[in-house]
């Protein structure tokens, strides 16, 4: 009887371990992101333009939610909104997100495909390489030199971004380390 | 007499093989290299072309390893190994051969930021040639570990101390046969570890790190070196314009 208690004991000590382990990625405002000191960050930041909380009430909802780690009720407010029939990129941004804190990396990469082309242009392309490499991660083949060309080239679009190049930056320490 | 000797070749061979068995596990890596260009694309005419020419081959062949110090103490019921041990970084561990993507970087950041264009002609007198020397180019590491037996009770400690990067380049630009300019340039990188939660260090991560101080000492050598060009090439313009 007692080896039993021990193995649950074990098996539960494990499952909170594998659950626990913090998400690579977090969600920061950009004018926050700004204000932070990156040189030996290995944290993935998720920048949100302060403009586009201010513009959507789902994705700030979506933000609070997320920054006080209040996921399962982010989870039941997405889904009363899929409910009342709404379909805008900014839900799909916010389903993003979730996914991406879930560690749920290929349903983040279909809820992102979702979000329109013309809405959060930036936000879309740097999720969609991080997404690329979280999918990728386990093939044997290494696509390092394709991500670094992806990355390249998003900041090449954006010259006069000082955040993108930052978090841009800690992302190829995320590829090179493999942290 | 022949026990002794047997003793000593046995000594030997045990004092070797940590820095062995090291650089065997090491000497399977193959790590990729190269670095976020983030300087802005300069729009400048180009006027001029340039053919760059990397005169040597920059970096060690092999990746090695050798011993720095070693302390072995023996108590009665007590054992205790000290042994540090440095890395130096070499083309074998790299995915693509340091020369090349020297080269690569060098011509990407031109394209970017130069006031010339590249050439891949034969030198001619009307264009310009960039030779390179590399005279030293180190990416080296220390490791150590630590051990300690005391009967059946045993402590293992690991330091990974961070990478150092230390490159010392000449470069020789001339127009034709008529030499320009001249410089050397000095570059040393300490690259820190990154901060990580909940993780335990590695030699994955030393490697990472002796890779990521090699590339972003890279960058800033191109940076340099692409700068410096512009400049002597601008001047050397007018000089002619002048004249």
């Amino acid at each position: 009887m007692k080896k039993i208690n021990y193995t649950v004991l074990i098996f539960l000590m494990l499952f909170g371990l594998t659950t626990c382990t913090p998400s690579k990625y977090i969600v920061a405002k950009q004018s926050e992101i700004m204000k932070m000191n990156l040189d030996r960050s290995a944290t993935n930041y998720i920048p949100i333009s302060d403009e586009d909380l201010t513009k959507s009430k789902i994705l700030d909802s979506a933000y609070n939610l997320i920054i006080w780690n209040r996921f399962s009720n982010l989870k039941l407010y997405i889904k009363s909104l899929e409910a009342s029939k709404i379909t805008t990129s900014d839900l799909y941004l916010a389903k993003t997100l979730l996914f991406i804190i879930r560690k749920k990396y290929d349903d983040a990469m279909v809820s992102l495909g979702n979000v329109k082309e013309s809405d959060y242009v930036l936000l879309r392309r740097l999720l969609s390489i991080d997404l690329t490499y979280e999918t990728t991660k386990s093939d044997e083949e290494n696509n390092y030199n394709e991500l670094l060309k992806r990355y390249q080239d998003l900041i090449d679009a954006n010259p006069d971004n000082v955040m993108l190049n930052k978090i841009v930056f800690i992302r190829m320490r995320y590829l090179r380390y493999n942290y | 007499m022949r026990l002794f000797g047997i003793s000593i070749i046995v000594l030997i061979a045990v004092s070797c093989s940590p820095t062995k068995s090291l650089q065997n596990h090491l000497n399977l890596y193959e790590l990729p290299i190269g670095y976020i260009h983030d300087t802005k694309e300069i729009n400048c005419h180009k006027f001029d072309s340039l053919i760059i020419n990397l005169k040597n081959k920059p970096l060690d062949s092999v990746l090695t390893v050798s011993l720095k110090h070693r302390h072995v103490r023996f108590l009665v019921f007590y054992v205790s190994r000290d042994i540090k041990m440095n890395i130096e970084l070499g083309d074998d561990v790299l995915e693509q051969p340091y020369s090349e993507f020297f080269l690569s970087s060098l011509k990407e950041e031109s394209k970017r930021t130069g006031c010339f264009a590249i050439s891949n002609k034969a030198a001619g007198d009307s264009l310009y040639t960039l030779d390179i020397t590399m005279d030293t180019c180190k990416t080296n590491a220390d490791y150590q570990y630590q051990e300690s037996d005391l009967l059946s009770y045993s402590k293992m400690k690991v330091n990974f101390y961070p990478s150092e990067t230390y490159i010392h380049v000449f470069t020789s630009l001339r127009r034709g046969r008529t030499f320009i300019t001249e410089k050397a340039y000095t570059f040393k990188r300490r690259q820190p570890y990154l901060v990580t939660q909940n993780k335990n260090m590695s030699l994955d991560d030393l490697m990472s790190n002796m890779v990521e101080s090699l590339s972003l000492s890279t960058k800033e050598c191109v940076e340099r070196i692409v700068n410096d060009v512009n400049l002597s090439i601008t001047t050397n313009m007018f000089r002619f314009r002048q004249k």
